[in-house]
C-alpha cells in the first residue's frame, strides 16, 4: 500500500484515459479508470479515490447527473473534463457541485495545478486554514481578515464593505473558479437582482484599486461567461 | 434578452411611424394653408408612408400609418372639416387612392428591404462556404506534418539527437495549435448561423475580454512581448464574448505568425462616440495591400487557397469581418510606418438603459 493519492478518470474516450493515466502517473499520482458512468459510480464508492476526473459527454449517462448523484453522499472533488464549452454545461456543473472544470484540448499544466487545488482545498477546509493564519499572502497582496486590512505593497488599499466581502469569499476559495450566481447569493443574498452588473461593477472596481492593470490582472482572473477565480496563494 | 431587443425594436418602429405621421399632418397643415388642393395632402401623407416603411421592420408599420393617414387627412382636410364622413363620393375617391397608393408604396419599399437582407445573407453564406473550403482544405498540411513528425520520432528514434527530437515535438504542437484555433473559427462561423438574427449580445467590460483573449494567447506563446492598454473608464460592450474573444485572438495570432512581430504587440481599448475602438498594432512586416483594401470596403474577404501562408491570415480575418459585422460593427485596417494596425468597433448604444 502506497501512500500516493489516487484519482478516478471517468472517461470514454480511450486515447484521452490513456493520455491522462499517463500524465497522473508521471507526476506521482494513482490513477484508475472507469470507461463510462456506472462503473465510474460504483469504483467511486468502492475506491473512495482522492478526486475524480469526469467527462460530461458519458455513452449510458450524462455527466451533469452523475455529479448530482456523487454530491448526494459524498464531498470527494470532481473535477470536469470537457469537450463541451458552452457557459450553460460549466455554470450548471459547477453550481451542482463539481470543484473545477477543465475544457478540451486543456494544457498538462493547467490541469495539474486544477488538481493540486481541489485536492488542497479537499486537505484542509480553508476556512479552518483561514482561521488559523487570518492572512492571504499572494505576491504583493496581503490580506488580514481579523483587520479588514489589505496592502498592495506597502501601499493601504481602501476597499468598500461589499469589496471586501468579494475579496473574502475568493480568497477562501483561491485556485478555483466562482460561479456568478454563488457569489451574487453569497453577497447580496438569494433575493438579489437576476442581473449580475452589479457584481461586476464591484469586481471592475476592485480590479482597479489592487490590480497593477485591471486588463491585464495578476490576481483575479475572469472565467467568460462562468465567473470569477483567484490566483492561489503563496 | 432577445424578448428585450424585440421590445426595443417595436418601441422604435412605432416611434419613427409616429413622428413621420405627425411630420406629414403638420406638412399638409402648412400646406392647405396656402394651397386648398387635395393633391398636396396626399402626397404628404404617401411621402410618409414611404420613409415609414423604409425605416420600420416588416409590412405592418407602413399599412397602419397608411390606415392612419388617410383617417386623419378624412377627419382634417376634407369637408366636411373635423369628423370622419365616407359618404360624399369625392371623400370616398380621395381615401381610397391615398389609401392604394401608400399601400402599394409600403409594399414596394419592404420588398426592396427585404431583398437587400436576402443580398447579405447571401454574401454571408458565400463567405461561409468558401471559408470551409479553404479551411478544409488547408487542414491537410498541419495534419500532414503532424503525422510525418509522429511517423519519423517512431520510425527513426536512433536517428535523431536530442535537437531534432525537439524540433518535432515542437513542430506537433505547433500545428496542433493552429488546427485547435481554426477549429474554434468553424464554431465561430456556425454560431454566426443568420445574418438577419442579430447575434446574442451581453453586455461585457472591455477590459475583461481583453485579459482573456491575452491569456489565452500568453498560454500557447509564452515569450510573447503583449502590451495591454485598456481604458480607466469602465466600457461596457454588448457583444457576444466567444466571437469578440475570437476575433481579438485572430489579430493578436495574425500579428505573431505573419507579422513576424513578437517583442510589440499592443491591445487596446478606447471608447469613441457611440462605438468601442478596440486595435490590435504591431511593428511587424505589414499587411498585404489586397487585405487592407478587402477589409476596409464593405465586401467579405473571400478567403483562397493560395498555397502560400497568406491564406491563414485570410482565414482568420474573414472570420473577424463576419462576426464583427454581425456585431453591427465595422473593421478597419492600416499598415504604419512600421507594422500594421487592425482596429474594429463594436455599437454601443443598445441597451443605454440597461
Amino acid at each position: 500500500m502506497n501512500n500516493r493519492q489516487t484519482i478516478l478518470i471517468i472517461e470514454d474516450e480511450e486515447n484521452i484515459t490513456k493520455l491522462l493515466r499517463t500524465i497522473l502517473r508521471t507526476h506521482g499520482y494513482n490513477a484508475i479508470v472507469a470507461t463510462n458512468a456506472n462503473e465510474g459510480k460504483s469504483m467511486a464508492s468502492s475506491h473512495v479515490p482522492d478526486l475524480i476526473l469526469l467527462d460530461l459527454g458519458l455513452p449510458d449517462e450524462d455527466g451533469i447527473n452523475v455529479i448530482k448523484q456523487f454530491r448526494e453522499w459524498t464531498n470527494i472533488p470532481v473535477i470536469v473534463v470537457s469537450a463541451r464549452s458552452n457557459d450553460y454545461d460549466k455554470v450548471t456543473a459547477l453550481d451542482l457541485g463539481a470543484d473545477d472544470y477543465v475544457t478540451k484540448p486543456f494544457s498538462t499544466d493547467e490541469l495539474l495545478a486544477r488538481i493540486r487545488t481541489a485536492l488542497r482545498h479537499k486537505r484542509v477546509s480553508f476556512d479552518e486554514e483561514l482561521k488559523r493564519t487570518k492572512l492571504f499572502v499572494c505576491g504583493n497582496l496581503k490580506i488580514d481578515f481579523d483587520k479588514h486590512f489589505v496592502t498592495i505593497g506597502e501601499e493601504k488599499v481602501h476597499l468598500t464593505n461589499i469589496e471586501f466581502k468579494i475579496m473574502e469569499l475568493l480568497c477562501k476559495s483561491s485556485g478555483k473558479v466562482l460561479t456568478h450566481d454563488y457569489i451574487m447569493n453569497a453577497i447580496w443574498g438569494p433575493y438579489a437582482h437576476n442581473d449580475n452588473k452589479i457584481l461586476r461593477v464591484n469586481m471592475a472596481n476592485l480590479r482597479r484599486k489592487i490590480e497593477n492593470n485591471p486588463a491585464d490582472p495578476k490576481y483575479i482572473f475572469t472565467e467568460p461567461g462562468v465567473g470569477y477565480r483567484m490566483i492561489e496563494a503563496d | 434578452m432577445w424578448v428585450f431587443y424585440m421590445k426595443k425594436q417595436i418601441l422604435k418602429d412605432s416611434v419613427i411611424t409616429i413622428s413621420l405621421l405627425t411630420i406629414a399632418l403638420l406638412l399638409a397643415f402648412v400646406l392647405n394653408f396656402y394651397d386648398n388642393s387635395q393633391l398636396s395632402i396626399a402626397c404628404s401623407l404617401i411621402l410618409a408612408v414611404l420613409f415609414t416603411a423604409r425605416f420600420t421592420h416588416g409590412y405592418v408599420y407602413g399599412i397602419i400609418s397608411s390606415i392612419a393617414g388617410t383617417l386623419l387627412i378624412n377627419y382634417f382636410f376634407t369637408f366636411p372639416y373635423f369628423e370622419f364622413n365616407l359618404t360624399m363620393p369625392i371623400n370616398i375617391v380621395t381615401a381610397i387612392a391615398t389609401f392604394t397608393v401608400s399601400i402599394v408604396t409600403s409594399a414596394v419599399t419592404t420588398q426592396l428591404q427585404n431583398h437587400r437582407e436576402l443580398a447579405h445573407k447571401a454574401e454571408l453564406e458565400m463567405m461561409r462556404t468558401n471559408l470551409m473550403r479553404s479551411v478544409s482544405h488547408d487542414l491537410r498540411t498541419p495534419l500532414t506534418s503532424i503525422m510525418g513528425a509522429a511517423t519519423v520520432l517512431k520510425e527513426n528514434d536512433s536517428l535523431l539527437d536530442a535537437k531534432g527530437k525537439a524540433e518535432l515535438y515542437d513542430q506537433i504542437n505547433d500545428e496542433a495549435r493552429w488546427l485547435f484555433n481554426m477549429v474554434e473559427n468553424l464554431l465561430s462561423v456556425t454560431r454566426l448561423n443568420n445574418s438577419i438574427e442579430p447575434v446574442h449580445k451581453d453586455c461585457e467590460l472591455a477590459e475583461e475580454i481583453i485579459a482573456v483573449a491575452v491569456k489565452k494567447i500568453q498560454k500557447y506563446y509564452k515569450d510573447i512581448n503583449i502590451i495591454i492598454d485598456a481604458s480607466d473608464k469602465m466600457i461596457f460592450v454588448p457583444m457576444d464574448f466567444t466571437l469578440i474573444s475570437q476575433v481579438l485572438i485572430n489579430l493578436i495570432e495574425n500579428s505573431i505568425r505573419h507579422g513576424n512581430s513578437s517583442h510589440y504587440i499592443r491591445v487596446s481599448v478606447r471608447e469613441m462616440e457611440n462605438y468601442a475602438e478596440f486595435f490590435v498594432e504591431d511593428r511587424g512586416g505589414g499587411l498585404p495591400k489586397s487585405i487592407i483594401s478587402a477589409l476596409n470596403s464593405n465586401e467579405y474577404i473571400m478567403p483562397e487557397s493560395t498555397g502560400d501562408s497568406s491564406k491563414y491570415m485570410g482565414i482568420g480575418l474573414s472570420v473577424c469581418e463576419a462576426i464583427i459585422k454581425s456585431h453591427g460593427g465595422h473593421i478597419h485596417a492600416q499598415n504604419l510606418e512600421c507594422g500594421a494596425k487592425v482596429a474594429f468597433f463594436l455599437p454601443l448604444d443598445e441597451y443605454e438603459d440597461m
